[in-house]
């Protein structure tokens, strides 16, 4: 079997997942967790196979059933969609593995795998479709299962959170389907390699220019950039922990900042107007949202605010465009999707031992659960930016990246925003993870075993977040991702060129 | 145009006078999924009346800052 003829399965397979579980899920307890943590480990399998095979043969491109274009819908792999594949799968098997023990107090468990799966069938949609009308289905389907997902269990702060957040999204999504209905009038074709062509062999309409900041609108909305975050913090809070740990560490980073990505500089191509608004929007988010967190005391309200803002970081330096900076952008944001899911799934165990989610009334994790005391402890150093984890690097990266590019401004505000994180992830954490436990009587359940491997392994992955820089591993991975990004034209030439 | 014809692909006749099919679909997809929003956020408001006893959304406000 080529490559190319299992590319599809990657959504083939949480997608039979999800229709796989309610008939087997009503019978037997625990049967919809055991298909959900299958299939997300065979997708993992999958996405790491096909990354491998994209360092060899540079694009992958499936086209289902043999149509040619213009009939066909392909599907396409590169090296952007293959590093997302490995970290976003990797991160939703984690997940699926924590939710065995987390799901121990909700009834109806089957249906929350379910839903689980759709949101990775369409996740997985997104990073491997080539062709922006298929990107639409799979981005609404992976935002509408987020909806129900973050309703699930019915708690009046969750249907409150979840019903702000389809109302916002739904208007990104809007945004989505206009910005893809006037650049179709413009240019007749949907394909994102065909549009790519098409875009730098005319001129620039204003019709382009509008979609164009369409699409930047709803995008930035969905990756909670601000100004367009409002809907953040209700969501990440009230939702269940495992819920909170993959909107932040996949769902903002596919929907939203691999669209961005995706259709700005590989599609529409390198503009300054665009990296202007990108920076502009990301340091609107570091600063803001740094702000804001200090006020926090609820613990995933925290958190939320901190993903805002390390999501401004990756705009900032996916604005500035220099390799360097885009280099540092993708790395943070693979560190991001492998620290703030480990920092919301601990959160979800502090509150299983707690019964509250205010930090005031929580104290003294590590001596409870050692577990979750490192984690969160791992977790926070990582995000603040604390040698040897991961997020120093990357963190250094885009501030030699700014100082690189002529713009030291921009550098300070990154070096200040990044003390800014340290003090309110010190003045909130240090009290909740050591000191003494106090003595409270609403323990609501122990940590499971599950919720014990599932922290243990985002530990070990984000200590280990720093092999990413040397030379021979991850550096081929993310430089492949980032050579996708600059030289994004002539990537979708290539695909055209298959496509024919 | 007077004449469209509808947009279906046969070896006898060319591609001339074909009503483009793909506005169709991509309306007949955004119905469908504006259907399932619809949907989901009258079962959540419903819900939302069950927990909170009003549907005035000034007053739905519990999770603050």
């Amino acid at each position: 079997m080529t490559p190319q003829a299992l590319v599809p399965y990657m959504i083939f397979i949480p997608l039979s997942a999800a229709f796989l579980i309610p008939p087997f899920g009503k019978k037997f307890k625990k049967a919809g967790d055991v298909i959900s943590c299958a299939a997300s480990a065979c997708v993992t399998a999958l996405g790491l196979y096909l990354a491998s095979s994209v360092a060899l043969s540079k694009v992958l491109v499936h086209k289902p059933y043999g149509w040619q274009a213009p009939f066909g819908v392909a599907l396409v792999v590169d090296g952007l969609s293959g590093v997302f594949l490995i970290a976003m799968n990797i991160v939703a098997l984690v997940v699926a593995i924590y939710s065995i023990g987390y799901l121990d107090t909700y009834t109806d468990r089957w249906k929350f795998s379910s839903l689980f799966m759709l949101l990775v069938a369409g996740i997985n949609g997104v990073l491997i479709s080539g062709d922006i009308f298929t990107l639409y289905i799979f981005l609404e389907i992976a935002a509408i299962s987020g909806y129900f997902l973050v309703a699930f269990g019915i708690a009046p702060d969750g249907l409150e959170a979840a019903f702000k957040y389809a109302v916002m999204g739904a208007l990104a999504s809007v945004f989505v389907l206009l910005g893809i209905a006037l650049i179709y009038a413009h240019t007749s074709t949907l394909s994102i390699a065909g549009i790519s062509s098409a875009i730098s062999a005319g001129q620039q309409t204003d019709v382009l220019k509008f979609a164009a900041v369409l699409l930047l609108a709803a995008f930035s909305l969905k990756a909670a950039l601000v100004p367009f975050h409002a809907w953040l913090p209700y969501a990440y809070s009230s939702a269940p922990a495992p819920i909170s740990a993959m909107l932040a560490g996949v769902s903002t980073k596919v929907l939203g900042v691999y669209t961005i990505m995706r259709l700005f500089f590989v599609m529409f191509g390198p503009s300054p107007q665009i990296s202007v608004i990108l920076i502009t929007l990301g340091v609107l988010s570091m600063v803001v949202a740094s702000i804001m967190a200090f006020v926090q005391v609820d613990i995933k309200r925290l958190f939320a605010y901190s993903s805002i803002s390390q999501i401004g970081y990756v705009a900032l330096g996916l604005g500035i465009g220099t390799p360097l900076a885009v280099f540092g952008a993708l790395f943070h944001l693979l560190n991001h999707s492998a620290f703030k899911p480990l920092l919301f799934l601990a959160s979800g165990a502090i509150t299983r031992l707690t019964g509250t989610r205010n930090m005031g009334k929580i104290r003294g994790v590590m001596k409870d659960s050692p577990v979750t005391g490192m984690a969160t402890l791992v977790g926070a150093l990582s995000i603040c930016g604390v040698p040897p984890f991961g997020g120093f690097w990357s963190k250094l990266i885009i501030i030699l990246a700014c100082i690189q590019a002529r713009r030291p401004i921009l550098a300070f505000t990154a070096v200040a925003v990044s003390m800014l994180t340290l003090a309110y992830y010190f003045r909130s954490l240090t009290q909740v993870i050591f000191g003494k436990p106090l003595t409270h009587g609403k323990r609501e359940g122990a940590v499971t075993m599950s919720m014990g491997i599932a922290m243990i392994t985002l530990v070990v992955i984000s200590a280990s977040m720093a092999v990413l820089l040397l030379p021979n591993t991850g550096n081929a991975v993310i430089k492949e991702a980032v050579s996708v990004i600059l030289n994004g034209k002539s990537y979708a030439a290539m695909v055209a060129g298959v496509l024919k | 145009c007077k004449e469209g014809r509808a947009p279906v692909l046969s070896s006898d006749q060319g591609i001339i006078n074909m009503v483009d099919p793909i506005p169709q679909a991509m309306v007949l997809v955004s119905i469908v999924l504006g259907l399932v929003l619809t949907l989901f956020l009258v079962a959540v408001a419903i819900r939302i009346y069950e927990k909170y006893g009003t549907f005035d959304i000034t007053k739905i406000n519990r999770l603050k800052g």
